[in-house]
């Protein structure tokens, strides 16, 4: 860990600040943070010239220091509550965790009441962890190859650790609210464990006010058991001023369900990958998203499938309506190891360019070792269809109605791949709520 | 019936045997092995080139010097020892015999070995009927028609015999060699020698940069349509010689040329290194068509041999409303790294690339295109097929990009993949770049094995299972090799089943 002279001013705050930050954090060995911030400091924030990370250069996105936030911040609760009440979630019965600033606040939260479903703040359960914790937490995600994982383990505040034992009847919300104030790096962790049989919804929330300046991290491990079911909802709305930086992982058992849906409108940058392994045949994994961007937003959507065993199915399905000169980015990779044969994995990845200097960089990859597969790939960048445009105008509906009609169609298609219908309800109302803040080249 | 023809030819084919696998005997003049400023000089001095071009070569080996062998592709070789290898390689007839009588009788039998011999050839290009005397031999007669073929033949690394060059430059055409073209059109040469691939463009282009051989030359001038198809037969012959060809191709405004380049490589042992490099240049409303069939030594069973193929291929649309088309079949080689690339620079220019990749045996090929879209309204349409059966690897790569400025560049993108065989590997991995909103980007791309059904309704007919497999094939193939001139569409059919031996079963 000796000082390096080619450290970003970011990277000498995450490697320098640990011993500092490392006492006011919750302690236990299993959390593993000195390796990971050895992991860190070897490998820095990661930068265009690895090959992952070709569009989202973080050694130059996450510009200048934000120092680790470690203690529970002091906040307005009518600011926080006022937030929390933005969720889209907000009106379907579920059971919500809230945390501001990276730290659990059960006075905010109404969790859910024992039976299937068990929550824990992971700073409270540090100490006196229940083994489906300690022995799990860690387990899905390689600590070694990945910056954001790593930085995220060495600095992890709290977050929510779930087992599910059997059907939960309630949706259960994550909501993770940060205030404005000092520049900051705030590292939430996610656990989900789902037993043989059992199946859960999770909602996601991540909101802040507009000039809010932080970086956060949130590295979310899922683990199904056999025949188990997740379906995940997540809203991304961080701050205009936010990087969010966002790791899924998931390991599927045989026969199960994983539904990952994300619906990004937030951020400076951020970055949301998902690694999806498969470790029981017969199991569907369905990855899907929309991205709705405008200015100089940055948004990447980077996923690894894994199709480890035979007879599974994957479908991932991303759109994304780059406004002004935002970028998007989709990687998409879809790996088909010896002998997985009988895999079916389909991937399409749209962008709708609005803004004349909009941007849209893709690379879908296909990387198959066996015969007996079918997959494949789409990607499309366009504008809006000008022929579409003159139908409906030809039918005297106004331009702007006309553009919105046809965004919310594209972006629909995505949400078509929610299986709650109120939760689709919700995201398309999210979606036209953003086109109508945003002029849609009136 | 050019199914059934296929299936009929597979038939005919001795199983193991790669059939262009043989070396003819002639003695060659070799330069001692290793790289080093003394070796371009000598190459140099034995081609009597003038002092500049000494002098860009030398230039391009320092560059080399500092340059690090690339690694992102998805090939696994022993690393080559630079220091290891003939840089130079001629045959001892380089007094350049007028017509083919003069070429030494142990040369005409290797190309009737190849079964692609430049008589042969003729047959194929339909100027001639079997029994009928071949044009060949009269070669001074004044007249040529569209159908036949120019071929310019390097064997090893100087070029041989070139035929129809008379008629050509009757034309204006120059189709030469570029050692020659470098005594004889030195102000084309500097003008466009490395203006589409750099120098110091990657380390295999830089390599070529300083040593190499020879190649062709082609400039096409104004409002010319190239009377003829031009092709060129590339052989690797003497052992240990890495083969550096560099080719040239100038079409100007208004002019149209067919290129045709095709290759087989004698069996042996020893790794070979091929780093070629093409630069092709269109200017206003010129089209160059450029096809390959590459079929070089692909290495034994066991992965043992072969060539070592990296090249480097880019063709530039310089010019407003011009084209460039690529199409390649790629059967041959042990390792193939190959990007045949098209910068769409002038207003309304087209770029395409046709491909058609099959990898068996223990073969690797990381290969595709790149487009690169500057100019306005530019579009390119990219179709690659790729079939990997055996233990082999086979990747399509491509970039396609759109530059801020390059308004309403359109891009059609469709990779398709076959699988014959649970032990081989098919990848892809497009990168597609959008940085306008009028550009229109479509890309596609499958994989899957041929299915149960279509093989089972072929057999049910009466074709066994090999014959099933070529046929069906074939038709994966066909939109790529319609691209294809028709000289060349008889003899990639059969190749396309060759290749595939064996890998079902």
């Amino acid at each position: 860990m000796s000082a390096n002279p080619n450290r970003t001013p970011a990277e000498e705050t995450f490697v320098s600040g640990f011993a500092a930050a490392e006492a006011a954090l919750p302690s236990a060995d299993w959390l593993k943070r000195k390796q990971a911030l050895a992991a860190f400091s070897e490998l820095g924030l990661p930068h265009r010239r690895i090959e992952a990370w070709k569009y989202t250069d973080l050694r130059n996105l996450v510009d200048g220091a934000y120092p680790a936030q470690t203690e529970t911040t002091l906040v307005d609760v009518e600011q926080v509550q006022s937030l929390a009440q933005q969720s889209i979630f907000g009106d379907l019965g579920r059971s919500t965790a809230v945390f501001v600033d990276g730290r659990f606040r059960s006075e905010l939260s109404s969790l859910p009441s024992k039976g299937a479903i068990e929550l824990l703040s992971i700073s409270d359960a540090a100490e006196n962890a229940p083994d489906w914790l300690s022995n799990t937490l860690g387990t899905v995600v390689p600590q070694e190859d990945d910056a954001v994982s790593a930085l995220n383990t060495a600095y992890m505040s709290d977050g929510a650790a779930i087992h599910i034992t059997g059907e939960s009847k309630e949706p259960l919300e994550l909501v993770f609210v940060h205030s404005a104030g000092q520049p900051r790096t705030v590292s939430q962790r996610v656990l989900v464990v789902v037993d043989a049989g059992a199946s859960c919804e999770l909602f996601e929330t991540h909101i802040a006010p507009a000039d809010a300046r932080y970086v956060s991290t949130v590295v979310t491990e899922v683990v199904l058991g056999d025949g188990a079911t997740f379906d995940h909802v997540k809203t991304q709305r961080d701050g205009a001023e936010a990087v969010h930086l966002a790791n899924l992982h998931a390991k599927l058992g045989a026969d199960a369900t994983f539904n990952s849906f994300s619906a990004t409108t937030g951020g400076r940058v951020s970055r949301q990958q998902a690694f999806v392994e498969y470790a029981g045949e017969h199991t569907t994994a369905n990855i899907s998203g929309v991205y709705l961007l405008s200015g100089t937003q940055h948004g990447d959507s980077t996923l690894v499938v894994d199709h480890a065993v035979p007879n599974c199915v994957s479908r991932e399905m991303f759109k994304l309506v780059l406004d002004d000169q935002a970028r998007g980015i989709f990687q998409g990779k879809v790996m088909v190891r010896p002998h997985a044969q009988k895999t079916d994995g389909k991937q399409m990845a749209q962008a709708l360019l609005l803004g004349p200097d909009a941007e849209f960089d893709s690379k879908p990859e296909l990387e198959i070792f066996a015969d007996d597969v079918v997959c494949g790939h789409g990607a499309t960048a366009g504008e809006l269809d000008e022929e579409l445009l003159f139908y409906l105008r030809a039918r005297g509906i106004p331009k702007d109605q006309a553009m919105a009609l046809l965004i919310a169609a594209f972006v629909g298609e995505a949400v078509e791949e929610v299986s709650n219908e109120a939760v689709r309800d919700a995201l398309n109302e999210m979606a036209t709520n953003w086109l109508t803040t945003h002029k849609t080249g009136a | 019936m050019a199914d059934l023809e296929t299936i009929e030819r597979v038939k005919e084919i001795d199983v193991d045997k790669y059939k262009y696998g043989f070396k003819t005997e002639i003695e060659s003049e070799l330069a001692p092995k290793g790289l080093s400023e003394d070796i371009v000089r000598f190459i140099s001095a034995k081609k009597d080139e003038p002092e500049w071009m000494l002098e860009w070569r030398l230039d391009a080996f320092r560059r080399w010097q500092t340059m690090e062998e690339p690694e992102w592709a998805r090939v696994d070789y022993p690393k080559i020892d630079f220091q290891d290898l003939h840089y130079y390689a001629a045959p001892k007839t380089t007094e350049g015999p007028k017509s083919l009588d003069e070429v030494d009788p142990q040369l005409l039998e290797t190309y009737a070995k190849l079964g692609i011999p430049l008589k042969e050839q003729e047959l194929l290009a339909g100027v001639r009927k079997r029994g009928e005397p071949s044009q060949l031999d009269d070669a001074d007669a004044p007249s040529y028609g569209s159908g036949k073929v120019a071929i310019d033949a390097v064997f090893d690394s100087v070029s041989v015999v070139t035929t129809f060059k008379e008629e050509l430059a009757k034309a204006g055409v120059i189709f030469c060699s570029i050692s020659e073209a470098i005594k004889e059109h030195p102000d084309l040469v500097k003008k466009y020698l490395g203006s589409v691939v750099p120098k110091s463009d990657n380390f295999y282009a830089t390599l070529n940069s300083a040593v190499f051989s020879d190649g062709s030359f082609v400039y096409i001038p104004k409002g010319t349509r190239c009377p003829m198809e031009l092709s060129t037969y590339f052989r690797i012959n003497e052992e240990n010689t890495g083969q550096f060809e560099r080719t040239l191709i100038i079409a100007d405004e208004g002019s149209y040329v067919s290129y045709l380049e095709g290759c087989t490589a004698p069996m042996r042992d020893e790794n070979q290194l091929h780093a070629a490099v093409v630069e092709l240049v269109t200017l206003d409303d010129a089209e160059i068509k450029y096809s390959t069939v590459q079929n070089w030594y692909p290495g034994d069973a066991d992965g043992k041999g072969g060539i070592y193929n990296f090249v480097t291929k880019r063709g530039d649309c310089r010019g407003k409303n011009s084209k460039i088309s690529w199409t390649q079949v790629e059967t041959g080689s042990a390792i193939t790294w190959k990007y045949p690339s098209c910068i769409l620079r002038g207003d309304n220019s087209q770029g395409e690339f046709y491909s058609i990749a099959i990898s068996n045996g223990r073969q690797q090929v990381d290969s595709g295109t790149k487009m690169i879209h500057l100019g306005k309204n530019t579009s390119s349409r990219i179709i690659s097929k790729g079939i990997s059966a055996g233990r082999s690897s086979n990747t399509y790569r491509g970039l396609v990009s759109a530059h801020r400025k390059a308004t309403n560049a359109r891009n059609f993108t469709q990779c398709d993949s076959l699988l014959i065989g649970d032990a081989c590997g098919a990848h892809t991995v497009p990168y597609i770049e959008a940085k306008n909103s009028s550009a229109t980007f479509e890309h596609e791309a499958t994989t899957s094995k041929i299915s149960d059904d279509q093989m089972f309704y072929a057999q049910q007919r009466g074709l066994n299972e090999e014959e099933a497999v070529a046929l069906i094939v074939n038709g994966f193939v066909r939109d790529v090799l319609q691209q294809l001139p028709m000289e060349f569409m008889a003899e990639t059919q059969k190749l396309i089943g060759i290749s595939l031996e064996g890998s079902v079963g």
